[in-house]
């Protein structure tokens, strides 16, 4: 009888081991789901993160509010609301995002900004305001030109950096083969040439008088159509409304995010570092710093630690005080944003929020934190001119000499996860702020938690 | 002595339960926070979202009459959480028509330029 029932009593221990083993982190919701996809789509579209950064930034705090739900496994009704909210304010960030771009192109057009012949039809019912402006591009730069040259025979040879195909304008081939000689191309090219200098001189008045007083612009690829119709089927996207209406008469079984399908897709935008960039003459990227081997971009696993004599070659570039800013060329800032970095006054940032933390500690949560250290790691030993600035914060909760240790503790459990990762220390600067410097009210309980947050800067980055 | 005629009470206890009545439904204060999204609502309409964004719009409003509904019966904490729903899809009705607006007036604005 004994026998039985101690067995009985570990068969239970076991059971209980291995279901609390099986557990989830996190409570599981589509809506939160759907809400990471928004903002990831926003977060990595180059004209929101310029144009609508205070809607992205909302959006951002709205998904961190409803992942802090998911993670102490508050009820579904309210994850579902707060990351219902997150999606529809992704999504407006992204349709904000949409009309200041079309509001400029308008106020552009208006300026007396001459628009070509014909608008190209490439998607029927699309307006694309700034495609039609590609001949004007194109003709500006060298490399377009000789594309332009090429077209007629080989429509191949247009050139790859630029991935610029002017094979399917219709309007532009025949301006191109109606040009006639080579005196009145050249003098044609001259005239659009100055007209894009005016042009980008417009767009840069613009950036700093009305629409960008949030922060400086950073510029998309105009040649590619950036913004897509969000892909929301009714199916898909139960929202919390449903959850919440529950009790009274049924309206609709889904809140419906999709957007009016007659809503025209964003068009493609003016990039002005495409146009500075074709503008000057074609080099095949001589002193790109940024470019390296394939293999080096791998996250560097824990067990490389760096030996003391350091052999990593890319820690001989470790920059001096004096370091000049690194030319963050738009893959690094394109890394940094898939990351949810966003750009900040000095250089781009990204935000750790506490739930990488285990609760009032410095000790970090492996399965949460390891992604992200591991993207901030391969940045890192992947351009050794970089150097961060990593900043722990906390509310104004316990005593200030606790706040200031805990945030202290903080800074340095992530410099010591990213040198266990293999970079080297000395690019790493910590800071515990305690709860001097929050974000966010702290009478709230999301306000709290939006100032418990480690903030990793790169400030050699601009991140406009 | 005065007697209270029967019609008398009668009439009086009529009042009283009809005071009592309408004590009990009275339709408890909208908060700040209805008037807020009242706003963003009619913003949303008067920036075109009937025409450009009618499945948000109709949402938005459908979602704020539910909020009223919770409101009438004190459920007040389930109407905020409504009218949040209600103010973000009328913003995003906003957003979408603004978006339309502009890129319409520069369709126009092409068409004209290039007849």
């Amino acid at each position: 009888m004994k026998n039985t029932f101690h067995l009985t009593s570990i068969a239970l221990v076991l059971s209980a081991i291995a279901v609390s083993g099986c557990a989830p982190k996190q409570a599981w919701s589509p809506e939160l789901e759907q809400a990471r996809e928004a903002y990831q789509r926003a977060s990595g579209n180059p004209l929101v993160t310029s144009l609508a950064i205070t809607e992205l930034d909302q959006a951002q705090k709205q998904l961190q509010a409803a992942e802090a739900a998911a993670d102490y496994f508050k009820g579904r009704e309210t994850i579902a609301h707060e990351a219902t909210l997150a999606q529809l304010k992704a999504l407006e960030a992204e349709q904000t995002a949409r009309a200041l771009q079309a509001k400029q192109s308008l106020k552009l057009a208006q300026a007396g900004t001459p628009l070509p012949q014909a608008l190209p039809q490439t998607v029927p019912g699309t307006i694309q305001p700034f495609e039609s402006l590609q001949p004007v591009m194109a003709a500006a730069a060298p490399e377009a030109n000789q594309s332009m040259q090429l077209e007629e025979t080989q429509p191949a040879a247009v050139s790859d950096s630029m991935q610029f195909s002017l094979q399917n304008n219709n309007a532009v081939s025949d301006d191109s083969t109606t040009l006639g000689s080579a005196e009145t191309q050249q003098t044609e090219l001259q005239k659009i040439a100055s007209q894009l200098a005016a042009l980008t001189d417009q767009i840069a008045q613009l950036q700093t008088k009305q629409m960008y007083s949030v922060g400086p612009f950073s510029q998309p690829d105009f040649l590619q159509p950036e913004f897509q119709q969000p892909e929301f089927q009714q199916s898909e996207t139960q929202s919390s409304y449903e959850l919440l209406s529950d009790e009274s008469a049924q309206l609709d079984a889904t809140t419906q995010l999709d957007l009016s399908p007659a809503a025209p897709s964003v068009a493609a935008v003016v990039s002005i570092d495409k146009i500075e960039t074709r503008m000057e003459p074609v080099t095949p990227e001589p002193n790109n710093v940024l470019s390296i081997e394939p293999d080096s971009a791998e996250p560097v696993m824990a067990a490389a630690l760096p030996a003391p004599d350091n052999n990593n070659p890319y820690e001989e570039a470790l920059p001096s005080a004096e370091a000049p800013a690194v030319e963050a060329d738009s893959r690094l800032r394109g890394e940094l944003r898939s990351m949810n970095a966003r750009p900040t006054s000095r250089g781009m940032a990204l935000t750790l929020g506490e739930r990488y933390f285990e609760a009032g500690s410095a000790r970090l949560w492996n399965g949460r934190a390891a992604r992200h250290l591991d993207n901030i790691a391969a940045v890192m030993v992947e351009n050794p001119g970089l150097v961060i600035d990593v900043e722990a914060h906390t509310d104004n909760q316990g005593t200030k000499e606790h706040r200031n240790n805990l945030t202290k503790d903080r800074a340095i459990a992530i410099k010591s996860a990213l040198v266990l990762r293999g970079v080297n220390g000395r690019r790493i600067n910590t800071t515990g702020f305690g709860d001097s410097a929050p974000k966010a009210t702290n009478d709230t309980s999301l306000g709290r938690l939006q100032n418990r947050r480690v903030e990793v800067v790169f400030p050699n980055v601009e991140g406009f | 002595m005065k007697i209270i005629s029967a019609s008398t009470l009668k009439a009086s206890v009529v009042s009283m339960a009809l005071a009592t009545l309408l004590i009990g439904c009275a339709t408890p204060q909208q908060g700040p926070m209805f008037d807020s999204t009242s706003k963003a609502i009619r913003a949303a309409q008067t920036a075109g979202a009937l025409e450009h964004a009618p499945d948000e719009y109709r949402k938005a409003n459908e979602i704020y009459r539910k909020a009223q509904a919770m409101q009438q019966h004190r459920r007040t904490e389930r109407a905020q959480k409504l009218l949040e729903l209600a103010s973000a899809q009328a913003s995003l009705a906003k957003a979408i028509s603004d978006a339309s607006e502009a890129e319409a007036s520069l369709g126009y604005l092409y068409t004209d330029s290039t007849r």
